[in-house]
């Protein structure tokens, strides 16, 4: 297999609790808010917010769409959520994912408010792109662009398949 | 009044402006803009504290470039992405769409001091950890924009006087947004430019219908390809055209012309040759090191670590810069000099790139210039391409007359030669020497629909609907 690209956002998202937050904390104390319900997980608040993810892939910066990427979106527990493939325009169709509560980033508090989730990109003739810890939002659409680094021959190993 | 241009890439430092360690990375000025306010602030935001941040970060970002801060001091570099000394960029991170949106229309919108062409150097702090006295508070932003305030008398309250600058001119951009959105039955040079640049972009995404007639007239399928346009770039789908579609499409249009140029420029460099013949280094000059800007650029569009160099055949400080990138890039010691392996690294990188383009990429570029003036007279098979060219031309800029693929230079011939040059701005002569003929090249270019032949093209350029990738 060709090696793998790959990102974590983690530490970005640990830089911007700092900044936002009262120290932010995930998997410890519950918040300061009274008002939680069954979606509450301790340290995290209500989860019941839900948010979207789109990816877009190109090669060339934008100028080029690649199509029949095989995108999967997975919770940051390694499990599976969802597998689609890009359009002739590089775009996946979109997933709703949860997140919480939209009330947690209006105002600073010790509850991450938002979530994070792994994208991995394969597509043939390409490196293979993994994006740890990639922020969704309650209310809103996250668009995550990957752009696709080409594979030479001489770093496949085994028959590459041709169509 | 001479007013600041906004440029279209930034070069940011990911790390303090000391760290020698970390790379530079190249990015166009909205995509920026995007990630900082996506890194800095929450989306779901009221609408009117992410408007006033957003002003905030782009003026700043505007100040640094301005004032050349960081290359007055002796870096490579526009900006830095530590929040110690500037904003908050992380690379490669997803952008959230209303943020994507609004920084799509404000992109070249600034504050200033009233009467100053600066952007301000909007300072800002989160304001519940820091405070800053003459700065914006991130979260006293969501309270004020909770209230009612408006984004520009949220950022009043906290920098005091201010003016604001709206849609300053673009680097490379020579036609602002009209100022009033195109919609279906506006007519005119705007749309026609519109409409030409949609089916240029559709080359590559064919999703976006194809406009049989780009005439000018903004009709019912100018709108499906405009909104289709939108949908996949992340705008409002609404079939308008307003400022911020109006950027992106030239924006876009423009990415997808520097990867067909340089595929014409490779015409330039002659037959490809991967033999390493001597180091090349700061201070040397021509042939050989035209290739190697040429292979820089090229390896430059897939990779934004590495800057794009003037292909001059000067070995100069920027092309240094580049060498220094790249060998970066791949783990070999940052000389600036190309010997014998990085030229064997670079020459690698770039084969890969090429190879991996679609079959209709690879074609080995538009007809190149004669070699002699082309005028009255002149007949052969330079002529005939010529007359192609302005035939196909003329289809679309009817000012033109139409001409006969004869091979003969005549009256009618020059007279077409004429129009394109009143209509593109070149010196009105009525004959074709290498400017004039590289102009025309390049419009027939833009302007061939992707299944026609391309006469005079190379042998073996075929192009096919499918832009698989």
């Amino acid at each position: 297999m060709a090696e793998e690209r790959i990102m974590d956002f983690e530490g970005a998202n640990q830089a911007l609790d700092r900044r936002m937050g009262e120290g932010v904390q995930q998997g410890n104390l519950a918040g300061t808010l009274s008002d939680f319900t069954s979606e509450e997980v301790p340290g995290e608040g209500r989860q019941d917010g839900k948010g979207r993810l789109v990816v877009q892939v190109t090669t060339a910066g934008r100028a080029l769409p690649v199509q029949g990427a095989r995108v999967v979106i997975s919770n940051t527990d390694g499990e599976v959520i969802d597998v689609q493939t890009t359009d002739n325009s590089g775009r996946t169709s979109g997933v709703e994912l949860n997140a919480p509560s939209f009330v947690y980033s209006q105002t600073p508090g010790n509850i991450r408010p938002y979530s994070g989730y792994n994208v991995r990109v394969e597509a043939l003739g390409y490196f293979t792109q993994s994006l740890m810890n990639v922020a969704v939002f309650d209310r809103i659409e996250s668009i995550q662009p990957v752009v696709l680094e080409p594979v030479g021959e001489d770093q496949l190993e085994g028959d590459r398949e041709t169509d | 009044m001479p007013v600041f241009t906004v440029p279209e890439n930034i070069v940011v430092h990911l790390g303090a402006p000391d760290d020698a360690s970390v790379q530079n990375v190249t990015v166009p000025f909205t995509e920026y803009i995007k990630n900082v306010a996506s890194s800095e602030i929450y989306p779901n935001w009221p609408e009117n504290a992410i408007r006033a941040n957003m002003l905030a970060q782009i003026s700043f970002a505007l100040n640094r470039i301005f004032t050349e801060y960081y290359p007055s001091r002796g870096y490579d570099f526009d900006i830095t992405n530590s929040t110690q000394f500037d904003q908050s960029f992380v690379n490669g991170r997803d952008i959230f769409e209303n943020i994507s949106q609004i920084a799509d229309e404000l992109f070249n919108d600034y504050i200033t001091r009233p009467g100053d062409l600066t952007p301000l150097f909007a300072r800002y702090c989160d304001g519940q950890r820091s405070s800053c006295p003459g700065g914006l508070s991130q979260w006293g932003s969501v309270s004020l924009a909770e209230e009612g305030y408006t984004p520009f008398r949220i950022l009043s309250s906290y920098y005091g006087d201010i003016s604001l600058t709206e849609d300053a001119p673009v680097a490379d951009v020579p036609e602002s947004y009209p100022g009033t959105p195109l919609r279906i039955g506006s007519t005119g040079d705007a749309v026609k430019r519109i409409q030409i640049s949609l089916n240029h972009i559709g080359k590559n995404y064919p999703a976006i219908p194809k406009i049989a007639y780009p005439d000018g007239i903004f009709d019912v399928i100018t709108e499906n390809a405009v909104r289709e346009f939108q949908r996949i770039f992340n705008l409002t789908p609404d079939g308008i055209v307003g400022k911020a579609t109006w950027y992106k499409i030239i924006f876009i249009f423009s990415g997808v012309r520097r990867l067909s140029e340089l595929d014409s420029d490779r015409l330039l460099i002659g037959t490809v040759n991967s033999q390493f013949k001597e180091s090349l280094r700061e201070g040397d000059s021509g042939r050989e090191v035209q290739v190697l800007q040429y292979y820089l650029n090229f390896i430059a569009e897939f990779n934004n670590f590495i800057p794009s160099v003037n292909m001059d055949g000067i070995f100069g400080p920027a092309t240094a810069a580049s060498v220094r990138a790249f060998q970066q890039s791949v783990g070999l010691e940052q000389t600036g000099i190309v010997d014998e392996t990085t030229w064997n690294a670079i020459f690698s990188s770039y084969t890969t790139k090429y190879n991996s383009l679609p079959e209709e990429f690879r074609a080995g570029g538009r007809a190149p210039y004669p070699g002699e003036i082309l005028t009255l007279g002149s007949s052969g098979d330079a002529v005939r391409i010529l007359q192609r060219f302005l035939a196909l031309i003329s289809r679309t800029y009817t000012e033109i007359p139409a001409v006969e693929a004869t091979g003969y230079f005549g009256p009618e011939t020059q007279a077409a030669v004429l129009e394109y040059e009143r209509l593109f701005g070149l010196p009105q002569r009525g004959f074709v020497n290498a400017l004039v003929w590289n102009s025309i090249a390049e419009q027939y270019s833009i302007l061939s629909q992707s299944e026609e032949k391309s006469f005079g093209q190379f042998p073996g350029y075929n192009l096919s609907e499918d832009a698989n990738a």
